[in-house]
């Protein structure tokens, strides 16, 4: 997609302005220049509107009309707000407009009331516009609205991006960008089909399945109640936990707490190791069950077998002699029953060979020998059981006095930082930073309990299901009909099965593509010891390297907002490759999209406006960029001057004298507006 | 022609004590355990052993796998040799399978009963067990030293 041209008609203070934007390859970059509250948001908010009916507005929401247009009218007079965009897409030229036509109700009603809306889509066909039938469509289709919030994009969300929330919204935005979302539309309807078809079992059903029917749906819902529960608790867990970071990063910075901080920092180091050591005896202790625990018990029984044995072979009941299978077996082995070693040459070997002769007796009177044969390794091994698992178990006790300990040390070290008063930049002590922080330690917990219960829940609820699913496949006496939609649906949910499998996949795979586009972006213009990345988890991460460590740079940095910049960045690039790469895909076929930002440096500083300057232009074909004078001036200037295509200057006037009204000009020179 | 398999009752004290606490590394080590617990408390399920697949209690262990270890094949055969007082059945497999999986579903109830106060890992539970009803005399002493001592030497032919 490319856009070329967008005029503004009565749309909010634009009363009928133009922009065309640069298109060209090396100057490919759009600025519009305003200061704040001049309408730079406004025109973030014509595309949204144009594409999608959607405007978010600080002040007065509900104004869509030009206020200058609206008082100038008389009460019943009609008042067009349009937005319309000329743009090309895949290879056809495109005009796309949203009228809406709002009528004065009184003398005093300056916001109107809507009385019609239309969007229109035309193309270009042999030399003439043809419409759309389905406009609305045809604009999602060309940039899905869930893209919307990656390629109409607003600074001020950087910070969100970056922050703690970010794993949803990478992940959300990873879906987004892949093949429009296909698979995930496939899902969604796959899933309706299966209702579909389950309602359609239902009406043909005996009583008794469709109560079954009536309690999985319900059990289902109940599921998604818990998931949706789980997810906010973990997010609220997420959020517990960076307070709590956050709140250490202060102790630590404080010189009256830093070397309490720093003690608590290790005994927590120890605390960590105690428990890895601890798990890993309780390892030991299993293996140790699993290999001889049976041993101990089995004792008696080999005891009470043997001395039966004995018996009877003093009633003569087992015979003595050997078969010569069972010689071989034991010269082969290199081990008499009697645990002594049988070697070729030596007199013992030769004694046990000499035992093969005409007697053949096998089965039972072999199978005696052996048990006698194995009582003495089974003493061993019951000894040896009990003496490594005592051993153990000692090590253990004193690796839980070891926990305990430590854990009094950081309780300790927690009530000394409580008792502190030195009060810090944020006007809190220092005791009460740390009572803060104890309190949030407890919250924490208290989400990872709660959690855990879900879970439980989420588990038990399942299994609950899954007996139902399995009673109502039971089920035998339907109807031809339920039978049937029985199968269809079955079908349904497996190939939904399948779909999710490789949309996961899919995802997985967009994900490494877009580290490995950041890792490379963020390389060329952060710091040299700053890496990023996108975890499995689908986290935004900035790592420092300090001395053989790597730690995690705080939130809320300029590198951080660099690093989201190159993440969006890389989605637009990875969907433009896919878009000319000749590999078939099934699902990913990719697209090329502009990027339009309204104050993407935000409150950074000078350094990191140079560095986010030189990132913009790679980051799409075509880039329109929104920023206010301050945010231009100096470095973010100096970089850009050359890939300028188009500047604009919005020029206010918040139309305060009688008869004035709020309106907003774009003009190409700056010079004339300061003229005027 | 396939080996032969033990089939036995595998209720969730299976999943809970082999893939939830990695207790016992083999579902057969837990069969083996349960069976010489079976034994230990003179429990022995005669019905219903077998485990059933309406409840989705039937466990099959393969015969090849239980044998792998020389200390099974013994306590199996001396098992069977217990429950029938027959000395054919320590070479009779199909007796010795079942009377596994008949000690063994018993030994089942008791540990289930054991642990079913443990709401985590029962890894301790299933220790203070084994070392609450270890046998009195440990080791191999006395008359049954004996015993071995005079099977080891007259069927080796080592008599004085």
């Amino acid at each position: 997609m490319q856009i070329d041209r967008l005029e503004l008609e009565n749309f909010r203070q634009f009363r009928d302005e133009t922009i065309a934007f640069a298109t060209g390859s090396d100057r490919n970059v759009t600025v519009v220049h305003g200061a704040n509250g001049s309408g730079k948001t406004t025109l973030l908010n014509a595309f949204t509107w144009l594409f999608y009916g959607n405007v978010d507005f600080d002040t007065r929401p509900d104004r869509l009309a030009s206020e200058g247009a609206m008082a100038n009218a008389q009460p019943g007079d009609r008042i067009t707000v349009s937005v319309q965009l000329q743009f090309e897409h895949e290879g056809e030229a495109y005009i796309a407009q949203r009228e809406a036509i709002y009528e004065k109700r009184s003398a005093t009603d300056f916001d109107g009331e809507m009385i019609d809306s239309e969007v229109t889509v035309k193309y270009r066909n042999n030399g003439s516009w043809q419409p759309r039938n389905n406009p609305g469509n045809t604009l999602d289709q060309i940039i899905p609205e869930r893209l919307s919030g990656l390629f109409f994009f607003d600074g001020e969300d950087i910070d969100e991006l970056a922050g703690i929330d970010n794993q949803d919204r990478i992940q959300e935005a990873i879906q987004n960008i892949m093949g429009l979302t296909i698979l995930e539309r496939a899902n969604r309807h796959l899933d309706t089909v299966a209702g579909r078809f389950e309602d359609e079992v239902d009406e043909y059903a005996s009583d008794e399945l469709s109560e079954l029917i009536s309690e999985k749906r319900a059990i289902e819902d109940d599921i998604e109640e818990f998931k949706r529960d789980r997810d906010d608790t973990q997010r609220r867990k997420e959020r517990i936990e960076s307070e709590i970071e956050d709140l250490e990063q202060k102790l630590e910075r404080l010189d009256e707490s830093a070397a309490l901080q720093e003690r608590r920092e290790e005994y927590r180091e120890d605390l960590a190791e105690v428990e890895d050591r601890i798990d890993s005896l309780d390892e030991d202790i299993k293996s140790q069950i699993s290999q001889n625990g049976f041993v101990p018990l089995a004792m008696p029984l080999l005891k009470e077998t043997a001395t039966e044995l004995d018996q009877m072979r003093e009633e003569g009941v087992i015979p003595s002699e050997l078969s010569n299978s069972f010689v071989d077996s034991l010269l082969d082995a290199g081990q008499c029953i009697c645990g002594r070693p049988l070697e070729p040459g030596t007199d013992h070997y030769d004694k046990v060979a000499s035992m093969r002769g005409d007697t053949v007796a096998d089965g039972v009177e072999q199978s005696a020998i052996r048990i006698i044969g194995h009582l003495n390794e089974v003493s061993d091994k019951e000894s040896e059981f009990f003496d490594s698992v005592d051993e153990i178990i000692e090590q253990r006790k004193n690796l839980y006095d070891r926990r305990d300990e430590l854990e009094e040390l950081i309780d300790e070290v927690s009530s000394e930082l409580q008792g502190m008063n030195q009060t810090t930049e944020s006007g809190q002590s220092i005791g009460e930073l740390e009572a803060k922080r104890e309190q949030k330690e407890t919250e924490r917990e208290e989400s990872i309990s709660e959690i855990a219960r879900i879970e439980e829940r989420i588990e038990r609820k399942q299994e609950e299901l899954e007996s139902l699913e399995e009673q109502i496949d039971e089920q035998q006496d339907e109807r031809e009909e339920a039978l049937l939609a029985k199968r269809r649906q079955k079908a349904a949910e497996l190939v939904q099965d399948e779909l999710e499998g490789s949309f996961e996949d899919l995802k997985d795979q967009v994900r490494q593509w877009s580290n490995k586009m950041i890792k490379q972006t963020f390389d060329d213009i952060a710091s040299k010891d700053l890496t990023a990345e996108i975890t499995d988890d689908f986290e935004l991460k900035i790592w420092q390297d300090v001395g053989d460590e790597r730690v995690e740079v705080d939130k809320s940095t300029g590198e951080r907002q660099i690093a989201s910049l190159a993440f969006i960045g890389s989605l637009v690039n990875i969907a433009r490759e896919r878009y000319e790469s000749d590999s078939d895909s099934e699902y990913f076929t990719g697209g090329i999209y502009p990027l339009v930002m309204d104050s993407p440096f935000g409150a950074l500083d000078k350094d990191h406006r140079r560095q986010v300057s030189k990132v913009i232009p790679s980051l799409a074909n075509q880039v329109v960029v929104f920023a206010t004078d301050s945010q231009w001036e100096g470095p973010v200037e100096e970089e850009m001057r050359d890939i300028i295509g188009e500047q604009y200057w919005l020029d206010f006037d918040s139309g305060e004298g009688e008869g004035e009204y709020p309106q907003t000009r774009i003009a190409t020179e700056q010079a004339s507006i300061r003229g005027d | 022609m396939g080996q032969p398999i033990i089939r036995y009752c595998k209720t969730d004290l299976y999943d809970r004590l082999v893939d939830e606490h990695e207790i016992f590394e083999n579902y057969y080590d837990l069969l083996v355990f349960l069976a010489v617990v079976g034994y230990h408390e003179n429990k022995i399920k005669r019905n219903n052993f077998k485990g059933s697949s309406s409840d989705g209690t039937k466990g099959e262990a393969g015969l090849r796998n239980v044998h792998s270890k020389e200390l099974y094949r013994t306590v199996m055969a001396c098992l069977a040799f217990h429950h029938t007082s027959d000395p054919e059945a320590l070479v009779d497999a199909d007796t010795q399978m079942e009377t596994l999986a008949k000690y063994s579903a018993g030994g089942l109830e008791v540990i289930e009963q054991e642990i079913s106060d443990v709401a985590g890992d029962p890894t301790d539970a299933i220790l203070n067990y084994i070392e609450r009803n270890q046998g009195e005399d440990s080791g191999i002493s006395g008359e049954l030293g004996k015993i071995v001592e005079s099977f080891d030497d007259q069927m080796m032919g080592f008599e004085e």
